[in-house]
């Protein structure tokens, strides 16, 4: 296992104020200190090579995670190995072997063109004149970004940073990269070209990457087994479109009709999620399917019929909506 | 040892790119680039001019002369570029860094954590203008004194430059180290570089006890003072002694600090 985490806490403190001058004032003699758990106690095992996902909403402790597993953090309790090092010795040999790439801090020189700090990281990883010109050249033709290299940062735009982020934080090879929300804020098209590089890069390297997104569709494109995490605590592990296992194993029929039918129609077959003119969308019980099926095309005017799963992001919802009722009520 | 000097070298040759890249990156913006080297050649000139002011005002402090004083006063104004276009540019970044989370990546990086976060940046105008200052202040007093040009007295005035060096590094960034614990350390900054300003004069301009207390307590006037005593032979061997052990103390004082401070780093939310 390249990434060993067990029982692995991170508390922050800090104190609330309330609204105006007057508190303002209150609280320069006295601040109540407060604890947030940020991570609780998770636990988990990546092997090499894998592609993980970490997914969950804001502040649910993927960040800190990663934070922790880099050495930036140190962690409150617990215990990890990462590349058989504790991280948060930062030890030289250990950061020769990872990289980070967070999508909301830069390293390059924001005044300069990206190739001068790309060959500052070169020194920095000790990384030999020709294996730089080899990857280097690699990177930005897989990246598409050979052109831009001699245009200052500052003049890129989001996208075409942060392949040049990806290129820096690349060029020492590493065997295993955090990727802290890389595609954060780019349009359609740059999303799926560092997706596409990613698992190439996963295959070609076998580098094993963890990844921490808001977008499903980087999670459900790249990898194979997710780690969700909310309000500090591992919610799921496993694969992704397994997520609906935990529930009442619902599915997805949508229709397409020659005529038009009312509400009432419909929900005589089960719960109406969608009606628009002549497209419907149905939720049914998993294991009365094949029932409602036949019934649906014997007594309504179909035209087109499909069956799917319940789509992931709702199943994810229902887990944070589980997780936060339980909360609640303890 | 031979980890310990490939690994000298390679920061060195990392800080000679940090000092690259800091120069090209102010070069990008031409108009400014240029416009600040104009504007520090007029304060090379105002600074130049206090040679005639020492001249002109004729004054002895304890005995010494305006020739002695302009040594003190030039390598004032030389470590004050050092300083400011060295060091300060960084220290004031770092509390910076500290608040908004900005050492997260440089603290994945394989070279030191705190070389990285404390020298990256250089600012070419605000070091040249006062080095070239007080070089030139300094030949000019070092003539007129007729002190010998020997290995030894350029040697160790020069070693003492470099030692005074790592002690304004250390005695300065100590205060931004709290920005560790308290996030914003700016008042407490502020008052330490006004300490600054003890060393425009030679010490022996104050009392036996503040000067004590400026070289053992609080040792600021060791930074300005002890490289011109040694050049005019006028350094006791206590002080001397105190300037050889001194950057070593200082040194270790912040790494121990730099290393628990970096304990409490708590980052910042994304």
């Amino acid at each position: 296992m390249i990434i060993q985490v067990e029982h692995l806490s991170k508390s922050f403190d800090y104190y609330k104020k309330e609204l105006g001058l007057k508190n303002s004032i209150k609280n320069l003699f006295h601040r109540e200190k407060l604890t947030k758990a940020a991570v609780r106690e998770i636990s988990f095992e990546i092997a090499e090579g894998e592609m993980i996902g970490f997914l969950g909403p804001n502040g649910a402790g993927k960040t800190t995670t990663l934070k922790m597993l880099s050495g930036i953090l140190h962690p409150t309790s617990g215990q990890a190995h990462v590349l058989g090092y504790v991280p948060w010795e930062r030890k030289k040999a250990f950061k020769m072997q990872f990289a980070i790439v967070m999508g909301q801090k830069a390293q390059l020189w924001w005044d300069l063109p990206a190739n001068e700090s790309l060959y500052l990281n070169k020194c920095i990883y000790e990384v030999e004149d020709k294996a730089y010109q080899s990857t280097l050249a690699e990177l930005t033709e897989l990246l598409d970004v050979k052109d831009l290299l001699n245009v200052q940062v500052r003049r890129l735009s989001l996208g075409e940073r942060m392949k040049m982020e990806l290129i820096a934080a690349l060029i020492h090879r590493p065997k295993l990269i955090f990727l802290d929300e890389p595609t954060i804020g780019l349009d359609i098209l740059s999303q799926k070209k560092i997706r596409e590089f990613l698992k190439y890069y996963n295959q070609q390297r076998h580098a094993t990457i963890v990844l921490t997104s808001h977008y499903m569709a980087d999670v459900e494109n790249l990898c194979k087994r997710a780690i969700i995490i909310n309000q500090g605590q591992i919610v799921f592990e496993g694969d992704l479109h397994r997520v609906n296992d935990l529930f009442a194993q619902s599915k997805i029929i949508k229709l397409q009709l020659s005529n038009t039918v009312t509400h009432a129609d419909l929900a005589a077959f089960g719960e109406v999620r969608e009606l628009t003119g002549l497209n419907a969308t149905l939720q049914v019980p998993r294991t009365q399917v094949k029932e409602i099926s036949k019934a649906i095309l014997d007594q309504l005017p179909v035209i087109d019929f499909n069956i799917e799963d319940v789509p992931v992001e709702e199943g994810i919802a229902l887990l944070f909506q589980r997780r936060e009722a339980g909360h609640a009520l303890a | 040892m031979r980890n310990l000097l490939r690994e000298l070298k390679k920061h060195f040759l990392i800080y000679i790119l940090f000092v690259k890249n800091s120069i090209m990156a102010q070069m990008e913006y031409r108009f400014n680039f240029i416009g600040n080297l104009a504007m520090e050649s007029g304060y090379l000139l105002v600074k130049l001019s206090y040679v005639m002011v020492v001249y002109r005002s004729n004054v002895t402090i304890n005995g010494l002369t305006p020739d002695a004083i302009l040594l003190f006063i030039g390598t004032f104004v030389a470590l004050t570029g050092v300083y400011a276009g060295m060091f300060m540019i960084n220290m004031y970044g770092l509390r910076n860094k500290i608040k908004d989370g900005d050492l997260d990546i440089i603290l994945t990086k394989p070279v030191s954590v705190q070389f990285m976060a404390t020298l990256r940046q250089v600012d070419l105008g605000l070091f040249s203008v006062d080095v070239i200052a007080g070089a030139v202040m300094v030949i000019i007093a070092w003539n007129r004194l007729g002190i010998p040009v020997t290995f030894l007295t350029i040697g160790g005035y020069l070693g003492f430059i470099a030692l005074s060096c790592v002690v304004s590094y250390c005695l300065f960034l100590l205060p931004q180290i709290l920005s560790f614990w308290l996030m914003n350390t700016s008042a407490i900054a502020e008052i330490t570089d006004s300490f600054w300003d003890f060393n425009n004069m030679p010490m022996d301009i104050y009392t036996n006890w503040i000067k004590q207390i400026g070289v053992f307590v609080l040792p600021i006037f060791v930074i300005t003072n002890f490289p011109p005593m040694f050049a005019l032979g006028k350094m006791p061997p206590a002080y001397m002694a105190w300037a050889l052990v001194l950057p070593f103390i200082l040194l270790a004082v912040v790494r121990a600090a730099w290393s628990k401070g970096l304990r409490s780093y708590s980052s910042a939310s994304s």
